[in-house]
């Protein structure tokens, strides 16, 4: 199955390197790994070092290699607040074009990372208030209430870890993993993928949460580690 | 107990999978508060929501189209459009503001050189076709793209742009100057393999190697991909870059662009540094449509360094004889250079 190929690529893909290139189930990775030795040469080419330079200097080269250097990260960060893909992306849409239109009355001490994090954070607390969606408690249990909530995704470097998560969302009944995976994945939401698949959307509903059940079964011994562990990434 | 468990945990699953409204955010967080084994539960899904979801390599984002997105709606008073620049009478007219509408009226071709020029304009279904038949020609579309065809080959274009793209067909070698449109980007066609761009300039070669073509990215990015694949799975350019992109295989490999003469053909610029004569040869060959050779072997091997800015052929070829102590002699369509040879 395709998830299958994709996940073999991805192994085997980069650890330690920017992110550019290293967060797509791109099914031609080797290009990506490429793509991204070749932006760094030519970043050390052009002598340019975007998060030194005053915010209001980018230019929109500099710009572009921010976006694509940060905008997946970002999107994980928003996708924490928001639970939902599309919003989570265009959030993040705003927060980019936001920078680059204020990015001549931007104070110059501001690194341009945090700026970018803060704005991603704050639209999409806005969010959750404009859509009834804000909870005090599940926010503040999630972590996500404070300031000091970085955008730093956990990077679970363990590759034991990844393994098991992996083999665990293999061991799904086959139609159990298609509904997680388009869900993951694909960021399709419960009616697409009961359209999809011609089943109900309640079916889609079991299945989704049998996934996730087995998953926190199989990775229980990790949880206890592992929120000692993320506390401290 | 059993039917409250499943309850709840479709509804963390909901609430983390985006699905849960206003209503069931209420519900949920009550039942967390209600208990510190309900609320370690929540915690353990979270958990794993993050361990098994949450992660990079799990979000296909397509950065390209983000991209596309993104710079659209960038205004940067640097990307002035390039029929800006055109100084011939043609008026191309286009909506103010940020927004173009594309209309392909006609299509005016200029020649390079000389002043005279023959063309076919064939009208085939939806498609035309422009053909540079006596030398390099160049051809501005009406959304102020502009593209240098070498002689000999052949761009194959709609009558008029589809709505969110704009698609010719190359056979043979051209260099585009693509203009700036974020709603629709300018792909081209050969074969199976396409070349997406924003606006940008670049080169392909369709003919570069047998089985292979060759796209040179000189300012912007491109996205090279085959058909089949779609562009997710294609390569991104970054200028400098040369790709060399097989026909019947997938097969795409990048290396840096060595050769600065690479548009000599349009340009008439050349840079040589100790480049062979039988290099150099070629490159005025390509670039004058002059059938230049060497006496012999012995001389494919002399070096020079020199540069050219768009001089004629004959000063160019004195040049080289005297640097080189060559003689020129003409022989109907052909000039020979003859020599003792170098070292």
């Amino acid at each position: 199955m395709v998830f299958e190929v994709i996940r073999a690529i991805n192994r085997g893909s980069l650890r330690g390197q920017p992110v550019v290139g290293d967060c797509s189930p791109n099914k031609n990775s080797f290009s990506d790994l490429s793509f991204i030795k070749r932006l760094k040469s030519h970043k050390k080419n052009h002598n340019f070092h975007f998060y030194l330079k005053l915010v209001r200097m980018l230019d929109k080269k500099d710009f572009e290699v921010l976006f694509r250097n940060e905008f997946r990260r970002m999107t994980l960060f928003a996708m924490r607040y928001v639970k939902d893909f599309d919003t989570a992306r265009e959030i993040v849409q705003e927060s980019f074009l936001g920078l680059w239109e204020k990015r001549t009355t931007i104070n110059p001490e501001r690194e341009v990372k945090s700026y970018l994090s803060t704005s991603v954070r704050n639209r999409s607390l806005n969010y959750l208030r404009d859509h009834n969606k804000f909870d005090r408690e599940l926010i503040a249990l999630e972590g996500l209430s404070h300031d000091a909530a970085t955008e730093a995704n956990p990077d679970i470097e363990l590759s034991e870890l990844r393994d098991r998560i992996d083999n665990a969302v293999d061991e799904l009944p086959e139609k159990c993993r298609e509904v997680f995976l388009f869900n993951r994945n694909e960021h399709m939401k419960y009616q697409e993928i009961a359209e999809l698949l011609g089943i109900s959307v309640k079916t889609v509903e079991a299945q989704m949460s049998k996934a996730l059940a087995h998953l926190r079964q199989r990775l229980k011994e990790y949880l206890t580690i592992l929120i000692l562990f993320l506390l401290n990434a | 107990m059993k039917q409250n468990d499943t309850y709840y945990t479709d509804l963390i699953t909901r609430y983390f999978s985006g699905e849960a409204g206003p209503d069931e955010i209420r519900e949920l967080s009550a039942w967390v508060q209600s208990s510190v084994e309900n609320r370690r539960v929540f915690e353990e899904f979270r958990k794993t929501w993050e361990l098994a979801v949450w992660q990079p390599d799990a979000e296909s984002v397509d950065i390209e189209r983000e991209w596309d997105i993104l710079s659209s709606r960038m205004i940067d008073n640097a990307d002035l459009p390039v029929t800006q620049r055109i100084r011939h009478s043609r008026t191309i007219s286009f909506a103010a503001g940020s927004r173009w509408i594309l209309r392909i009226a006609a299509v005016l071709v200029l020649a390079a050189v000389p002043l005279f020029f023959v063309y076919q304009y064939i009208r085939g279904g939806q498609m035309e076709q422009f053909v540079a038949k006596e030398s390099a020609s160049e051809i501005l579309l009406a959304d102020g793209s502009r593209i240098t065809l070498n002689k000999g080959s052949v761009l194959k274009y709609p009558e008029e742009f589809s709505r969110d793209h704009r698609t010719v067909i190359l056979d043979g070698e051209g260099f585009f100057e693509i203009t700036r449109n974020n709603e629709k980007p300018f792909i081209i066609e050969h074969n199976n393999v396409r070349v997406r761009v924003l606006g940008t300039s670049f080169l392909i070669n369709t003919e570069s190697a047998p089985g292979s073509m060759e796209v040179i990215l000189v300012n912007g990015s491109v996205s090279v991909y085959y058909k089949k694949e779609g562009v997710k799975a294609g390569t991104t350019l970054i200028p400098g870059d040369k790709a060399e992109i097989a026909l019947q295989v997938n097969d795409i490999r990048i290396t840096q662009n060595q050769d600065p003469n690479f548009i000599s053909w349009k340009t008439r610029l050349f840079v040589f540094q100790e480049e062979s004569l039988e290099n150099i040869i070629y490159a005025l060959n390509k670039a004058y449509q002059s059938q230049v050779q060497l006496d012999g072997p012995h001389l494919s091997s002399c070096r020079m360094t020199a540069s050219f800015d768009r001089q004629s052929l004959d000063s160019i070829l004195e040049i080289i004889a005297v640097t080189l102590d060559l003689k020129i002699e003409t022989r109907g369509d052909q000039i020979i250079l003859s020599g003792k040879g170098c070292q």
